[in-house]
């Protein structure tokens, strides 16, 4: 059962890589249009920048704190060090990955 | 979309050098990603997984225990590679995925795991080879073409690529908790099991499927988009960087020598960052993979991660002991 699995996957996994379904299947059509919106669409270039500049607020804040309390738990245990850092490191990956969410949402709403 | 456009123009912009650009034109027979037919970083991934698939059997078959016949000398790796990989591996295996999802499923999905850590470790890493620089400059002082470029790029800085990889993970997850759980277990999974406690709490359960139900789709999408991000923001902040001397005006002397100098120097200390930022997002990718698959288990097995507490891969006590 497990190397039918197995093969599934594999197959799934080697179809993926031969042909990316177009996750911006509407734009393609597009692309050879004029940039004749340039000139009023002002309020794009300011949301994009409003969106990645205030998530990135939260995402500092937080990797922060995150950072205080590592440095203040590795000062109580110094023998915990390379637990308690490995796990800050993860923390705070995972909290970047939620400011890049914002960022990605900057990128659309700057240029579609 | 006017990203395409931004790619194709005569300016060098920061992120027209993070897009992809298509290489030949195979619109009519194969029509594939974004740009409608073979785009560079397509090729680029075909090239790292060419170099996995020659040299990752090599360091298996290195690493793997050998013949009876050499007595004990089988149990040493031999080569340099075969050997960070071998600590890699034992690293993220004894101290990662072993205390989140125990003994029998990690040794089930190690080779699929350690699959997607090292093609994303690989597909990150090439992005950071300088491939499509050095086919500008044989391009500029060819035939004076500087946009020239077959292979570069980060392939998994397209959202395409990622997407493929996080729908693979969630087919593993599916495969798992629907193995594990059965389609009617699944269902009750969802629920947090709040139909088992009082009464009151079934106004809840309603709420809660929707959110879980959510949650099983977004989960992979927030992996893909997290990779996609990390990559593409950090190879724009580094074309930012580079392209800062464009912005100088024609001065005489060595006004420009400084913001060349700096230019220079960030770009090199924000590549350091980016190598740190590749090993760290193939690890979230595939961590996260196992975090979810291993919440798709029967919650019984928890019982059997209290034995795995006493001792960890390095003998070190893991519980916290009280400060004296």
């Amino acid at each position: 059962m497990t190397k039918y699995v197995k093969m599934a996957a594999f197959a799934l996994f080697a179809m993926l890589l031969l042909d990316q379904a177009s996750a911006f299947a509407a734009g393609a059509g597009d692309g050879a249009l004029a940039a004749a919106a340039a000139a009023a669409s002002w309020g794009k270039g300011l949301g994009a920048g409003l969106a990645a500049g205030i998530a990135v607020v939260g995402a500092g804040v937080g990797i922060g704190m995150i950072g205080s309390n590592a440095c203040n738990a590795t000062a109580r245990q110094p023998e915990m060090g390379g637990k308690i850092f490995v796990n800050m490191i993860l923390t705070a990956a995972l909290i970047e990955g939620v400011a890049l969410f914002a960022v990605v949402v900057g990128f659309l709403m700057g240029t579609a | 979309m006017n990203l395409l456009l931004a790619a194709s123009g005569e300016k060098h912009t920061p992120l027209g050098h993070v897009l992809d650009k298509s290489v030949f034109d195979a619109s009519e027979w194969l029509n594939v990603g974004e740009i409608g037919s073979v785009s560079s970083q397509m090729l680029t991934m075909i090239i790292g997984v060419i170099i996995l698939l020659f040299l990752m059997p090599r360091v298996a078959s290195r690493i793997a225990t050998g013949a009876s016949s050499e007595g004990n000398e089988r149990y040493i790796t031999k080569g340099r590679l075969s050997q960070v990989v071998e600590v890699m591996v034992l690293y993220l295996r004894d101290t990662m995925l072993v205390p989140v999802m125990g003994e029998k499923p990690t040794r089930k999905y190690l080779p699929f795991l350690m699959s997607l850590f090292f093609f994303i470790l690989t597909m990150n890493l090439i992005g950071l080879v300088p491939l499509a620089d050095v086919q500008n400059i044989i391009g500029k002082f060819g035939w004076g073409d500087d946009h020239f470029s077959v292979i570069g790029g980060t392939p998994t800085s397209n959202i395409n690529i990622t997407i493929g990889l996080a729908l693979v993970s969630f087919v593993m997850i599916q495969i798992h908790s629907f193995r594990e759980l059965g389609v009617v277990g699944f269902l009750e999974h969802l629920t947090c099991d709040l139909t088992k406690g009082p009464k009151f709490l079934w106004l809840v359960v309603p709420v809660i499927f929707v959110v879980e139900l959510a949650g099983v789709f977004i989960k992979p999408i927030a992996l893909a988009i997290r990779l996609f991000a990390n990559m593409v923001g950090g190879h724009v902040l580094l074309a930012t960087l580079l392209l800062l001397p464009g912005f100088l005006p024609d001065l005489t002397g060595g006004a420009q020598i400084g913001v060349i100098l700096i230019s220079a120097i960030a770009a090199v200390l924000i590549t350091f960052l980016e190598v740190f930022v590749a090993f760290l997002q193939a690890f979230i990718f595939m961590f996260l993979t196992a975090v979810f698959i291993s919440l798709m288990s029967h919650h019984d097995d928890h019982e059997e991660h209290e034995s795995h507490e006493s001792h960890d891969a390095h003998g070190q006590v893991s519980d916290l002991q009280p400060a004296h």
